[in-house]
């Protein structure tokens, strides 16, 4: 299902903002050795894979929406064309990649921000992770990064927070992001409401954009256990994107992962 | 204006499905008599007058608001009895004729905003009380705060979708209180998320006097009415601390 469709345009506005996790990346990558190739599941609108192919890297993309892929290339176009050479963006779910790629292998997998957490079941959560081992090449890295949050330490109520205001020079016109968080404490899933309000040039009255989404989340621990239930050994593990350690009030928990058995030759 | 007038509609869906108190009134009535006469003030869209009228009483509602009412008369069609409904103000209206069940739910007395106004509408509906009639009145327990935040947030207070058209409506509410007059403002507006995604608002806010336990009392016995149950629930559960609700069950004093 195409969560982002409709809301894409404001989704993008928001998040271009956002490039705490860029030089965390390019960091990691560095040290994956020369020339790899990297795949990045769930690519969204390319806020990620955009910083990754203009540092010269090969890149393939992987989404399941339409508009977001579609925005995506939109920005790939102004970039030079060398640039663009090195840049795949396919349709495919993050769940079966191997339906678009095949047996294509990668240095280095990226599954970011807070993507894993759209998968509410562990059914669906394993395939995503065995695939991804599967299209990693022998010595190659899984980055697997999400939120960390716990039930106790974030109530749902019905206050709406202020998430940002934005410019948007194109369509002169400033949009606002109010969120509400509506439930949280069962199932380890939150749902917030991201409502987008649109004020355009002389305009009286705001265009609306209301969006639903249902995150699943994790504990380190289970987390830790999903990845080596999926066959990964935990390389790495940090509790932000300044590689700082893992503690139970950090901001995110990501995983470096790599393959536990060697290849079989 | 009244402050039903312009948000009539978006009202009657709001509340459509709050029932918690049906049971309780039908109860109620059923204790005043089979054939009872019934007369709800402030009877707004009707939501608990229509379950009566459904249950087979004869019943009157008062509103101060026209469009609240007309709302009220097109639901009431099609049942064995006929409703009437009359616009007027609680605090001043004369029927000419007795009932054996009058009643004000909801909170609705709050808005009532000074013992005046709360005295002139405790003895119009004294006045319209068979003399073996029963009175409820039902309001909010002010005691838990918490429950009413009033310190300006605004908050996502429901959604729902209109009938008319499937637009998603999302109400969102901010209250501030003054305490020294007992009263909290409350502000609605009321988003609707037309086809092409234009937000059109419409907003009301209006006052709410808050009532204490002894305070109303005191009301009631001024009033010429004798107090028979204090109930802190719809479940009949005795009024304690904590309760929601203060709901009164009075007669005419002898």
């Amino acid at each position: 299902m195409d969560e982002y469709a409709g809301f894409s345009y404001y989704y993008d506005l928001y998040y271009s903002d956002v490039t705490a996790d860029h030089p965390f990346y390019l960091e990691i990558v560095r040290q994956v050795g020369a020339d790899p190739h990297i795949l990045e599941l769930a690519c969204g609108t390319g806020r990620l894979l955009l910083p990754l192919v203009e540092a010269g890297y090969r890149v393939t993309g992987l989404d399941l929406s339409d508009e977001m892929l579609a925005r995506a290339r939109n920005k790939l176009t102004a970039l030079p064309v060398r640039t663009q050479a090195r840049t795949r963006l396919l349709k495919g779910d993050m769940r079966y990649p191997r339906a678009v790629l095949g047996s294509e292998k990668f240095e280095m997998v990226i599954l970011g921000f807070n993507t894993f957490q759209h998968m509410h079941e562990e059914e669906d959560q394993i395939a995503c992770l065995e695939n991804a081992r599967e299209m990693l090449a022998s010595q190659g890295i899984f980055v697997l990064a999400m939120d960390n949050s716990t039930p106790d330490e974030e109530p749902a109520n019905k206050l709406i927070e202020l998430y940002g205001v934005m410019h948007d020079s194109e369509r002169q016109s400033s949009v606002t992001l109010k969120v509400i968080t509506t439930d949280f404490p069962h199932h380890q899933i939150r749902t917030r409401r991201y409502m987008y309000y649109e004020r355009l040039p002389g305009g009286n009255n705001d265009l609306v954009c209301n969006t639903t989404l249902k995150l699943r989340y994790f504990y380190a621990d289970e987390l830790k256990s999903l990845l080596e239930k999926a066959g990964f050994k935990i390389v790495e593990s940090y509790g932000s994107y300044y590689f700082e350690e893992y503690a139970t009030e950090s901001p995110r928990i990501i995983y470096i992962c790599q393959k536990a058995e060697p290849e079989q030759l | 204006m009244n402050p039903y007038d312009n948000i009539a509609e978006y009202y009657d869906t709001k509340y459509a499905k709050f029932d918690a108190d049906l049971d309780f009134y039908i109860e109620m009535v059923r204790r005043a008599g089979a054939n009872a006469r019934v007369l709800e003030l402030a009877c707004g869209t009707g939501r608990v007058t229509l379950p009566l009228l459904e249950a087979g009483y004869r019943v009157t509602g008062l509103d101060a608001s026209e469009k609240m009412l007309e709302i009220a008369r097109k639901k009431a069609i099609g049942f064995k009895e006929t409703a009437r409904f009359f616009q007027a103000d609680m605090r001043d209206f004369d029927l000419r004729e007795q009932f054996d069940f009058v009643f004000i739910a909801l909170n609705s007395f709050q808005h009532l905003l000074n013992q005046t106004e709360q005295i002139d509408c405790l003895n119009a509906a004294r006045k319209h009380l068979a003399p073996a009639g029963l009175f409820i009145l039902d309001i909010q327990n002010p005691e838990i705060k918490e429950q009413y935040p009033a310190d300006g947030r605004l908050e996502l207070d429901s959604e729902f979708q209109n009938p008319q058209n499937g637009n998603l409506v999302q109400v969102f509410l901010s209250a501030t209180s003054e305490p020294s007059i007992q009263q909290r403002h409350y502000r609605y507006l009321f988003d609707e998320i037309e086809i092409d995604n234009r937000l059109r608002r419409t907003t009301t806010s209006f006052n709410l006097r808050y009532i204490y336990r002894y305070e109303a009392e005191l009301l009631l016995d001024k009033s010429g009415f004798a107090i028979e149950d204090l109930y802190g629930s719809y479940e009949f559960d005795e009024y304690n601390t904590g309760s929601e609700k203060l709901i009164y069950v009075c007669r005419r004093k002898a």
